[in-house]
């Protein structure tokens, strides 16, 4: 019986990792946020793409001891964060490049649930729903003076639980991860 | 598109590879510039022009060793001379059938690798691009942003160098 | 021994073309000048020999074959943003990737399966940490976010203002009305 269980493995893994590898951008829940255009790459102060197998390893890790968070990851396709800090920069510049993204998010039949606009600050939410289901959420944020804010998440969301585990972690605590890998040493 | 991603990674690592290795005269640190280059396209991928790519690659290729070469000159690192040219490139394809012209025609070639390891820049890269790789004068100058004129001089000046070396070594 | 005459070449004249020869891009009239000067000058007609051979040997010289180690680490890395400097730890060998490993798992593909896996480039717990931290900030921002924008007095309040709202903007769109919510 170990023959086929391999075979049909390797079989499955073609199929299925063939389709995972290049599937993400055939995703509903998928935002090309490189096509958006909203903040140069190399001044970025946090970058994170996150893709496929990689959650899915995450989610095992932290099964013991998160489990919530665990199971938010394991429903996961993608996750990717672009933040610019804002700081010495034009926001005026960057608020047209997120009115841009925003109409192409609606064109491309996104749903807006949050628009906030308030003294500059500016945060809109949308989320793509697919078989009726939420299968992305795109967040855009600019707050001039501190930095603008654009996230992607592909997958099986829901959107209060991600919050609420957001709000669990803080950012000055957890290290900023730098933008672009690392220099070969 | 991970598809098209994968067809320029197949298409250009060994150029990519080849130019940093001979830049860089180091295995490792042209795996490492290779991996660094592949990476770029990767995250930049739906942001390049096709028809750039070339060039494109071979510049970050470039800038990529340049950091690496500014950080050795900085580090004082201690490089043994041509570490990065064993027996691959030494197996060269040698038609000698005399023994002893083996040895003289193997003897040159590893005292050309050392004296293009110690080619400065800008020639050393045009020489490479054009007498290693083939490529022709006029992508050379756009992947190195100068003009076609320029990469002709360099050229020149470049194989003159080598020459000037390897006539003092020879004597 | 050289007669100079106003057709002849002097050595540093010679040399200063003899690249552009190489190359075939002297125009003929020079080019026979030039060939003129090397037969009668065996110091430049040396010159040009060295030139020769040198340019032969670089051209020989062989493209090199990036070890596939390489681009394997760079499908790994790119789908992590993990990037390990140097990463020597791939080793040749059996190289399925990681999702396959997570596909393993999911099937219960076997102890088989898995062990095939071991000796290939998994992702290091080091790696998986840091995507670990990775999706934790991207939770973070998140939060942060919605935070900022009001959104997290209460979960209740959550809900109400995030997910009640895209259910129904979901189920509208699905009856074929488009709708938004502004707070």
């Amino acid at each position: 019986m170990r023959k086929p269980t391999i075979l049909t493995a390797v079989l499955l893994f073609l199929v299925v990792s063939s389709g995972l590898a290049q599937g993400l951008e055939d995703q509903p829940g998928y935002l090309p946020l490189e096509k958006l255009d909203l903040f140069p790459r190399d001044k970025l102060s946090v970058e994170v793409n996150l893709e496929g197998a990689i959650l899915r390893m995450v989610a095992e890790a932290t099964r013991g001891d998160d489990p919530e968070f665990a199971s938010v990851m394991a429903g996961l396709k993608a996750i990717y964060v672009r933040v610019f800090p804002l700081s010495g920069a034009d926001a005026g510049a960057v608020k047209t490049k997120i009115d841009r993204a925003v109409r192409m998010l609606e064109d491309r039949g996104w749903h807006s649930t949050v628009k906030v606009r308030e003294g500059g600050e500016e945060t809109y939410i949308y989320l793509k729903e697919a078989d009726g289901k939420i299968a992305g959420l795109t967040l855009l944020s600019l707050e001039p003076g501190d930095e603008a804010v654009a996230i992607n998440i592909v997958g099986r969301i829901d959107p209060a639980q991600l919050g609420r585990l957001g709000r669990h972690f803080d950012i000055p605590q957890l290290e900023k991860v730098p933008a672009h890998g690392k220099k070969p040493e | 598109m991970l598809t098209a991603f994968e067809d320029s990674a197949q298409r250009y690592r060994r150029q990519v590879y080849s130019f940093a290795r001979y830049l860089l005269s180091n295995r490792e640190e042209a795996e490492d510039v290779t991996q660094e280059v592949l990476l770029r396209l990767w995250r930049h991928r739906s942001g390049v022009d096709e028809e750039r790519l070339g060039p494109w690659l071979l510049r970050v290729t470039r800038n990529a060793c340049y950091d690496l070469l500014r950080k050795r000159r900085s580090d004082n690192a201690v490089r043994a001379p041509g570490d990065g040219f064993d027996a691959e490139m030494q197996h060269a394809a040698s038609a000698e059938p005399d023994p002893q012209a083996r040895a003289e025609a193997a003897d040159f070639r590893r005292r050309l690798l050392a004296a293009l390891a110690d080619l400065e820049e800008p020639y050393k890269s045009v020489v490479i691009l054009r007498e290693v790789q083939g490529l022709p004068h006029r992508e050379i100058g756009e992947a190195l942003g100068v003009p076609e004129v320029t990469v002709r001089v360099h050229l020149h000046r470049g194989r003159r160098k080598l020459r000037e070396r390897l006539r003092e070594v020879s004597r | 021994m050289m007669n100079r005459s106003d057709h002849d070449l002097s050595c540093e004249e010679a040399l200063g073309i003899l690249e552009p020869y190489l190359d075939g891009e002297l125009p003929a009239a020079e080019a026979t000048r030039l060939r003129g000067h090397l037969e009668r000058c065996a110091a430049c007609a040396a010159e040009l020999e060295l030139a020769g051979k040198i340019q032969r040997e670089l051209r020989s010289l062989p493209q090199l074959d990036c070890p596939p180690e390489v681009l394997e680490r760079v499908r790994g890395s790119g789908r992590g943003e993990v990037v390990p400097f140097p990463s020597r730890r791939f080793r040749t060998g059996i190289r399925i990737a990681a999702a396959a490993a997570a596909l393993a798992l999911a099937v219960g593909g076997g102890a088989l399966f898995l062990h095939i896996q071991q000796a290939s480039d998994r992702p290091s717990p080091e790696e998986v940490a840091q995507a670990t931290r990775q999706a934790r900030l991207a939770l973070a921002y998140v939060g942060k976010v919605t935070r900022r924008a009001g959104l997290d007095v209460r979960d209740d309040v959550l809900v109400k203002r995030l997910v009640a709202p895209a259910t129904e903007s979901v189920s509208r769109s699905l009856d074929g009305r488009r709708s938004e919510k502004e707070f």
